[in-house]
């Protein structure tokens, strides 16, 4: 049996539904965790996870929609992605992340009914031959981290080979390029890392994530195997020495990668509900970056004071644009006036962003 | 006579018997509600005499007050004697009962409540379902929850309850900090009366300063000059306006300069006319909102000829400087 990662470890029961059981990705599951016990959902069940402090994976039967709209924010510019929902929770422990108060449990949901979500895809792609889609499964749940379960995004890849119209994007905070050896045309797959500052990194991404070095060695494997990467710092964060840390994880980027090897670069400052910050209050108790000069947004979400967002982000812009990336790098979540005083332009100076990002996904 | 309804107690029955009023050891910690008595209750003693007898302990060598403190004060002023109904010797915890059982025409407010639950919680913790029952509150209530927090404070802290300064909901905020802390806090809330709101921001803004600076309560407050606050001829009002604003500075210094900022030249701007100018979403957006209120045509005409005057205003640059 294979070893597993360190972020896979605290896996303690695998729980399946019965329609799902003998799929494919659930017997793949099985192979590869054959010593964890094995439970069976009759459909009249649910899974009840209670205050299990341990990882239960989940493999589910899912009978919502596969492809939809990243939910994006109102009043800010959202990219318009859309999100292939492969299932839900990470196993990492990062203080800042949403899905700790999204899901509130230990539970990680895969959607094991392959067959659905092909055919969802299948419809949804051949019914617009014609209309490019710009997708990423790294919404709910890290792209790539159950990848030695489940081998999904190496099952994505393979079955996307046939809509040249499609590119994925898979974000990530580990390293496994196991998908590789199935993409067809590197063109449309889009590998994608989350920098942050090695600060936040070390203190804030708790669990068995890659190191930014080892995130940014796969990211120059990929680069050489003839695939962009895109980089996320997101989410940015207020902390004493801010400077110092962003600097030195933008000097590491350029140390591995060329500007061209880089399709896009996000930015984006941390954003939060108020749930969130009573989990990283409860979660994890040392994270201080929580008692910052948040202010509500127009959306409602808080938001670090308007000046100092954007002394980060003309920071950050400045040393990016002094590595040669300039069109790449765009903002998640962020108003017009941001735009303009950081990168000069705003969204609807070339067109919308979503137009934009399609168009840089796709570049040749 | 009517004779109060009595929990099923052991032989001896209860007795009546007169007694002096000076006699009776009225010191129970189990009057955990006692008040100095009302006029009219002073009033119809005097009057019409004890219409209902006290209840008391009579099995040691002076008879021990259970519950009748304000009649026993009144009648032992008046030098008169007191009837008494013995109920035999009792527990601490079926004293506490008889006296609960004996007050519950009162209106059990927040501090009523904390001062019950605070003895009952001392003799036996895992029995306070009992104690709600009595009181006819639900222990899962937002306020039982809330006054069993307070518990976890130093007793100190029920007198300023009880006086108003702070309310039940302030538990929660106050439960955060170490005892020390709370005895730096203590002066701030025993001198002023604060609001529900005004009390939680502030205890939430130190809080978090705290948190974020690594710092104790005390020197959290000396930095901000807290105790030359406690120490000012300001009005409470205008003192505890002065500490928030102080706390509030400390918590966010660039959004409190920016507001400070955005003021001056605010008022500036507006000056003698009775246009205000505001701004909006917490500096999210750039915008400015001016506004007026005119009641007729020659009202009117005087806004447009100010806002004309003002629009040419050089505090506008200081005002637009964080425009993109």
């Amino acid at each position: 049996m294979r070893t597993l990662p360190a972020y896979l470890q605290g896996i303690s029961r695998v729980v399946v539904d019965a329609t799902v059981a003998n799929s494919v990705l659930a017997q793949r599951v099985r192979e590869r965790l054959g010593n964890l016990p094995w439970e069976v959902l009759a459909e009249d069940q649910f899974l009840a996870s209670g205050l299990a402090r341990e990882d239960i994976l989940y493999l589910k039967n899912y009978k919502g929609r596969f492809l939809r709209f990243c939910p994006g924010t109102s009043h800010y510019q959202c990219c318009g992605y859309q999100i292939i929902h492969i299932g839900e929770n990470c196993p990492l422990r990062c203080s800042y992340c949403i899905l700790q108060a999204y899901f509130q449990d230990r539970v990680l949901k895969v959607w094991a009914n392959q067959d659905d979500l092909w055919r969802e895809l299948d419809q949804a792609f051949s019914a617009h031959p014609g209309r490019r889609f710009r997708v990423g499964t790294g919404e709910f749940t890290d792209s790539l981290v159950l990848e030695p379960l489940t081998g999904y995004s190496r099952d994505l890849v393979e079955f996307l080979a046939n809509y040249p119209q499609v590119c994925l994007e898979l974000k990530s905070k580990v390293v496994d390029l196991s998908w590789m050896d199935k993409v067809k045309d590197p063109r449309q797959v889009l590998p994608a890392w989350s920098m942050n500052a090695p600060f936040i990194v070390e203190h804030e991404e708790e669990g068995q994530r890659a190191t930014l070095e080892e995130r940014l060695d796969a990211a120059k494997t990929c680069a050489q195997a003839g695939f962009r990467v895109c980089l996320h710092f997101d989410p940015i964060i207020y902390f004493p020495g801010w400077q110092e840390g962003y600097a030195q994880t933008i000097a590491l980027i350029f140390e591995y990668l060329r500007p061209q090897d880089i399709a896009y670069l996000s930015l984006g400052s941390f954003r939060h509900m108020p749930d969130l910050r009573r989990c990283i209050q409860e979660n994890f108790p040392d994270s201080t970056y929580i008692y910052g000069e948040f202010i509500t947004g127009l959306d409602g979400k808080q938001r670090l004071l308007r000046p100092l967002r954007v002394e980060q982000f003309q920071f950050l812009v400045t040393a990016l644009r002094q590595g040669g990336l300039d069109k790449q790098l765009y903002f998640c979540m962020e108003s017009d006036e941001v735009w303009r005083s950081v990168l000069g332009r705003t969204p609807k100076d070339f067109g919308g962003l979503y137009r934009y990002l399609m168009d840089r996904a796709f570049e040749k | 006579m009517n004779v109060p309804d009595l929990p099923n107690i052991s032989v001896p029955a209860p007795q009546l018997f007169l007694c002096s009023a000076q006699e009776v050891d009225g010191q129970g910690e189990w009057l955990f509600w006692s008040k100095a008595p009302s006029p009219i209750l002073e009033q119809s003693i005097k009057d019409r005499g004890q219409l209902v007898p006290v209840v008391v302990d009579a099995s040691g060598s002076r008879p021990v007050l259970i519950a009748g403190a304000a009649r026993l004060q009144v009648l032992s002023a008046l030098n008169r004697d007191v009837l008494c109904l013995d109920v035999g010797a009792q527990s601490l915890w079926d004293k506490g009962c008889m006296y609960l059982a004996s007050n519950s025409q009162e209106i059990v407010d927040d501090s009523r409540l904390v001062f019950a639950l605070r003895f009952f919680h001392a003799l036996d913790a895992g029995r306070l379902g009992e104690v709600f029952s009595a009181l006819g509150l639900d222990p899962r209530s937002r306020q039982a929850r809330l006054a069993l927090s307070w518990l976890k404070l130093p007793r100190v802290w029920d007198e300023l309850l009880a006086m108003g300064h702070l309310s039940l909901p302030c538990a929660v905020g106050l439960c955060s900090f170490d005892p020390d802390d709370l005895q730096t806090l203590f002066p701030f809330f025993s001198t002023w009366s604060w609001s529900r709101s005004g009390a939680n921001n502030v205890l939430t803004w130190i809080k978090e300063i705290m948190i974020r600076d690594r710092k104790k309560a005390a020197a959290v407050l000396e930095a901000l000059g807290g105790q030359e606050i406690l120490d000012t001829q300001l009005s409470p009002k205008d003192a505890m306006t002065t500490l928030s604003a102080a706390i509030w500075s400390m918590r966010f210094p660039h959004w409190s300069a920016m507001e400070e900022k955005f003021s001056t030249a605010a008022k500036a701007i507006v000056n003698k006319t009775k246009w205000q100018l505001s701004h909006k979403d917490q500096f999210e957006t750039g915008f400015v909102e001016l506004t007026t209120r005119v009641a007729n045509g020659s009202e009117l005409q005087q806004a447009i000829t100010d806002l004309v005057a003002l629009g040419s205003h050089p505090m506008w640059d200081e005002l637009f400087e964080e425009k993109d």
